[in-house]
C-alpha cells in the first residue's frame, strides 16, 4: 500500500472514503473499520461492517491523524468505520477552540 | 473650476467630499475619503446620495469621533499593504477601539446578554466529488459569528485548503439569512486586547479564502452584517439572491469592521465606497451591490 499526499481510498467495510494530506512515515497499512482500506479507483464494493472496537465513524471534511507515523488523513465522505493506521486508531485533529476577539 | 463645485468637509480629519449639483466635478480622489453626490447612479468613486444622507453622515461620524478617523486610517493604510499586513492594521485598530470609550457605551446600553445554546455542528461539511459546501447551520441565532462558528468556518476551509485534490469550495447558510455577523452577546468578554489581536490573525477566515482564490465562492441571501459579509467579500466568486442586503454597522458600536472587512469590501468596491457603508452604517440592497461589484452575480 503506496500512501502518497492526495491519494484516495475508501473503506473495505464501509461507505467512508478518504484523501491522504501527509504520508506516514515508513510503510504501514491505513485501515478503516479495522479493515485495510482498498484504492478509491477499485472495482471492489465494501462488504461487511465495521469492526466493533473500529466503528467510530469518519465525517467529511474532518482531519485524522496519527501521531507515531505522521499519517494526516481528510473524510471525504463518511462512514461508520473509524481510520486506524497498522492499529492505531487515528485521532481527530481540529482547531483548538479559542475565546472570542471582541 | 473644479472645487467650487465641490464642498469639501474636514471631520475628525475625514474628507468628505459633497457634489451637491450632482455634476460630478473632476476629483483628485485620493485626497478624499468620502465622495458624496446628487447624482443618481454615479460611478465608482461616488456614492449617490438623497437629501439629508449627508446631514445622517456627518452625524454618524460626530458621535463617534475616536473610531471614525481610525477607521478612515486603516481603510488608507490598507491599500498599500498586502492581504495579510492590511489584515494586521485592521486588527490592531480593532483592538485599540476595543479599549476606547465609544465601545464601552455601546456596550453598556447593550446590557447583560445570555449565551445562547449553539447546534452541532455549527458548519456542516458535505462533499460531492471535488466540490464541498460549508453551510453555516445555526439559523436560530441567524448564523451569528461566534468564536464556536468562526473556529468551525476556520477549520473546515484550513481543512480545504491543505487538501492535495484541491476541491472547490461553496460557502452558503441555512435559514432566513447568511449570518447576522459578531455575536452581540459576546462582546466585551475579550479582557486581554493583545490576546484578542493574535486571535484575530490565528483565526482569519478571509485570509484562508483569499489564499483558496478561484476555488472558492459564495452563496448569499437576506442580511448579511458585519462579519456576515466581511468574510463572504474575499471569495472570488459571490453571488447573492435578490433578497440580500449588506451592513457595517460596526461604527455605532464604536468599533470598526473586525473581520477583515476593511479589506475585503474596501478591495471589492473601493476605499471611498467602503467608507460609506462603513461610516453611514447604512444597508446596501442586492442591486447596489451588485452595481457597486460587492457581489458578481444576483439570483432570484
Amino acid at each position: 500500500m503506496e500512501i502518497k499526499p492526495g491519494s484516495r481510498w475508501k473503506s473495505a467495510v464501509c461507505s467512508a472514503e478518504m484523501v491522504v494530506v501527509r504520508p506516514p512515515k515508513g510503510s504501514g497499512e491505513l485501515q478503516c473499520g479495522g479493515v485495510a482500506v482498498l484504492a478509491h479507483g477499485s472495482t471492489e464494493a465494501p462488504a461487511g461492517a465495521p469492526h466493533a472496537d473500529h466503528a467510530g465513524g469518519v465525517l467529511i471534511g474532518k482531519r485524522y491523524v496519527d501521531e507515531e507515523s505522521g499519517i494526516e488523513v481528510l473524510g471525504a465522505k463518511a462512514g461508520a468505520g473509524s481510520l486506524s493506521y497498522d492499529g492505531r486508531a487515528l485521532s481527530l485533529k481540529e482547531a483548538k477552540p479559542l475565546p472570542a476577539s471582541d | 473650476m473644479t472645487i467650487d463645485l465641490l464642498t469639501a468637509e474636514n471631520l475628525h480629519g475625514i474628507l468628505v467630499g459633497h457634489d451637491a449639483q450632482g455634476v460630478l466635478p473632476a476629483v483628485d480622489a485620493d485626497a478624499f475619503d468620502l465622495l458624496l453626490t446628487t447624482r443618481s447612479n454615479a460611478p465608482r468613486p461616488w456614492v449617490s446620495i438623497k437629501a439629508g444622507d449627508e446631514a445622517k453622515l456627518i452625524a454618524a461620524i460626530n458621535r463617534q469621533p475616536r473610531a471614525a478617523p481610525i477607521l478612515a486610517q486603516v481603510l488608507r493604510l490598507g491599500e498599500n499593504l498586502d492581504l495579510a499586513g492590511a489584515l494586521a492594521v485592521e486588527s490592531l485598530a480593532y483592538s485599540t477601539l476595543l479599549g476606547g470609550a465609544g465601545f464601552k457605551t455601546w456596550l453598556a446600553a447593550r446590557g447583560e446578554l445570555a449565551t445562547p445554546t449553539a447546534p452541532s455542528p455549527l458548519v456542516r461539511i458535505e462533499r460531492d466529488d471535488n466540490q464541498l459546501t460549508l453551510t453555516l447551520s445555526d439559523p436560530a441565532n441567524r448564523n451569528a459569528m461566534s468564536a464556536p462558528m468562526r473556529d468551525a468556518l476556520w477549520d473546515a476551509l484550513n481543512n480545504v485548503l491543505d487538501d492535495p485534490t484541491k476541491p472547490s469550495v461553496l460557502i452558503r447558510a441555512d435559514g432566513a439569512c447568511f449570518s447576522t455577523g459578531g455575536a452581540l452577546w459576546e462582546f466585551g468578554t475579550a479582557r486581554d486586547l493583545a490576546e484578542a489581536h493574535s486571535i484575530r490573525m490565528a483565526r482569519n477566515c478571509a485570509l484562508l479564502i483569499d489564499a483558496l482564490g478561484p476555488r472558492c465562492s459564495v452563496a448569499l441571501h437576506g442580511a448579511c452584517i458585519g462579519s456576515g459579509i466581511e468574510i463572504p467579500a474575499a471569495a472570488h466568486l459571490r453571488v447573492a439572491r435578490a433578497n440580500s442586503w449588506f451592513q457595517l454597522p460596526e461604527l455605532g458600536m464604536g468599533l470598526i469592521p473586525g473581520a477583515g472587512g476593511t479589506v475585503t469590501v474596501s478591495r471589492a468596491i473601493g476605499r471611498h465606497r467602503a467608507a460609506w457603508m462603513m461610516l453611514s452604517g447604512r444597508r446596501i440592497s442586492a442591486e447596489t451591490a451588485f452595481d457597486w461589484g460587492l457581489v458578481h452575480e444576483l439570483v432570484p
